[in-house]
């Protein structure tokens, strides 16, 4: 059979298991929209923007409205929770400028899901349950942040230093990273760090079954809970799955208080401006729906043509797709 | 014009310290939150020289403005190609670092896609497939059956190339040029 026409085949069943083992666990299927007046503000994915205005009508009568295409369906559900909906699920398309490599394309596929009165670990369950029914094995394993980096370069990635962080780099062959002027040196380090981890640590991940990476640090919460330990640093709930080197899943015992999520926004604001990138405006119909008061609940997000990569043995996501980046 | 890190794909041309390069292989990589980061592999194309090199997602390059030509091969002297261009008919001479290993395969009157920058022959091109006479192939060992033995070969350009048991010395046969690999006979035998 035609490879594309099996790669169809592949992906119907998935979805058909997912629909399945939500509906069988009470948990509603919701439908949030792709184009929205306010976007996501990590300052590291860049949003689609387009117009809204009818087109042949004299330049100067037209206001043009700016509509954003959604980067994940994260805030409209989040919404929804915060209207007094129940557990809910999506299948959603989703929609990152420039993306385009083995593992990324600029459109995909997002299976995300939003459990009341979850923590990380209970939701961490479910999506164990989640990967049996589609034909993963467990048990899973756990590994903090912290222990990625001293288990496998055998450096504690809190207290090393950017000069050390460079010869490890020089010693396995990579090519050195740049400092960007807009950098300072916290931020220089924190590029050193993940240029390491995609590089280095991710390849060798979640070989011995399914692997979460839980515990990053605060400044890596995105839209995570945080708290302080005791040798006083800031963690964040956030956790993330990896299977055969392929980063899966990215979930977070969700953060519900209004003024944190506002001045993360604001870090994220200043973030972009310094990166020189347009300025976006904040989602306040989402901070509204937060001040009315978001239940407590964990949400994760699984990207599903990477699932059906390692389903399917497949070492590029083009494969999985039946139009990409460079044929759509 | 400038190009983002997302633009670095293979076969993109960019300029690093006045220099012409070529991207041979690009890889984008980012982690689940936090910066993208595309490592390429590059190499000159005035040095022949190949270096590993990875760009943040803030950082940008220099597209290199090459004109395509297609030229025709006349002769050479061995340090040097001669060529002609189809459209001027000037004679342009082609040194053996912009030959790149496309010498392996050219035939007097070959047509090739020449990559041309400011004036500079940068990069030669052959056409994807040629057909090329064995010259000399020593017999290959009596009794080994196996279909995917090669024995090597010399072909009419002096080029060693690996071809199966059962083609013999005198064969034409067809070569794929970018990986310098045996592809079939070739249907025409003169």
């Amino acid at each position: 059979m035609n490879s594309k026409l099996q790669a169809a085949i592949k992906r119907a069943d998935l979805m058909s298991i997912i629909r399945s083992f939500f509906t069988e666990k009470g948990v509603l299927e919701v439908e949030t929209p792709l184009l929205s007046r306010a976007s996501g503000m990590d300052p590291w994915i860049d949003v689609f923007e387009t117009q809204n205005f009818v087109d042949g009508v004299e330049a100067s009568q037209i206001k043009k409205q700016s509509l954003y295409l959604n980067t994940s369906p994260e805030f409209h559900m989040k919404r929804l929770l915060c209207e007094g909906f129940p557990d809910c699920f999506q299948i959603s398309k989703a929609f990152r400028c420039g993306e385009t490599g083995p593992r990324h394309q600029w459109e995909f596929t997002i299976l995300e899901w939003y459990r009341l009165g979850y923590d990380s670990i209970s939701l961490q369950a479910e999506v164990e349950q989640l990967l049996v029914v589609v034909g993963f094995s467990l048990p899973a394993l756990k590994i903090t942040w912290r222990e990625l980096y001293q288990n496998n370069c055998h450096f504690d990635p809190i207290h090393v230093s950017i000069e050390d962080l460079e010869k490890f780099i020089e010693a396995q062959n990579l090519a050195p990273l740049n400092r960007s002027q807009s950098e300072n040196s916290f931020e220089f380090k924190e590029s050193l760090l993940d240029y390491i981890l995609v590089s280095i640590i991710e390849p060798k991940l979640g070989f011995e079954g399914p692997l979460w990476v839980e515990k990053y640090p605060a400044h890596q919460a995105a839209l995570a809970k945080t708290w302080i330990d005791d040798e006083g640093l800031a963690w964040a709930h956030r956790f993330e799955l990896y299977i055969e080197g392929v980063e899966l899943a990215n979930g977070y015992w969700e953060l519900t208080d209004v003024h944190d999520q506002r001045s993360r926004f604001k870090a994220d604001q200043t973030k972009r401006l310094e990166l020189a990138k347009r300025p976006l405006k904040i989602d306040e119909e989402f901070l509204s729906a937060l001040d009315e008061g978001l239940p407590d609940c964990s949400g994760i997000a699984i990207g599903l043509d990477r699932l059906l990569m390692l389903k399917t043995q497949s070492s590029v996501i083009q494969d999985v797709l039946l139009f990409h980046n460079d044929n759509c | 014009m400038a190009l983002g890190h997302t633009d670095l794909r293979k076969r993109t041309k960019i300029l690093i310290d006045g220099q012409p390069h070529i991207i041979q292989d690009a890889d984008f990589v980012k982690p689940g939150k936090g910066q993208a980061f595309t490592r390429v592999k590059i190499k000159n194309l005035m040095t022949g020289k190949i270096f590993d090199r990875t760009y943040k997602s803030n950082e940008s390059a220099i597209e290199c403005d090459v004109t395509q030509s297609a030229m025709q091969y006349l002769y050479n002297d061995s340090s040097v190609w001669t060529f002609m261009d189809m459209e001027s008919f000037e004679q342009v001479e082609v040194e053996k670092v912009a030959m790149g290993g496309a010498e392996n395969f050219l035939l007097d009157s070959m047509m090739c896609n020449v990559m041309v920058w400011e004036g500079r022959v940068l990069e030669i091109e052959p056409p994807n497939f040629v057909d090329l006479l064995i010259t000399d192939a020593p017999p290959g060992v009596k009794g080994d059956t196996a279909t995917n033995v090669l024995r090597p070969a010399i072909l009419e350009t002096g080029f060693e190339i690996g071809i199966p048991l059962f083609i013999d010395q005198g064969t034409r046969i067809k070569v794929d040029t970018r990986t310098g690999e045996y592809v079939e006979r070739s249907k025409i035998q003169k």
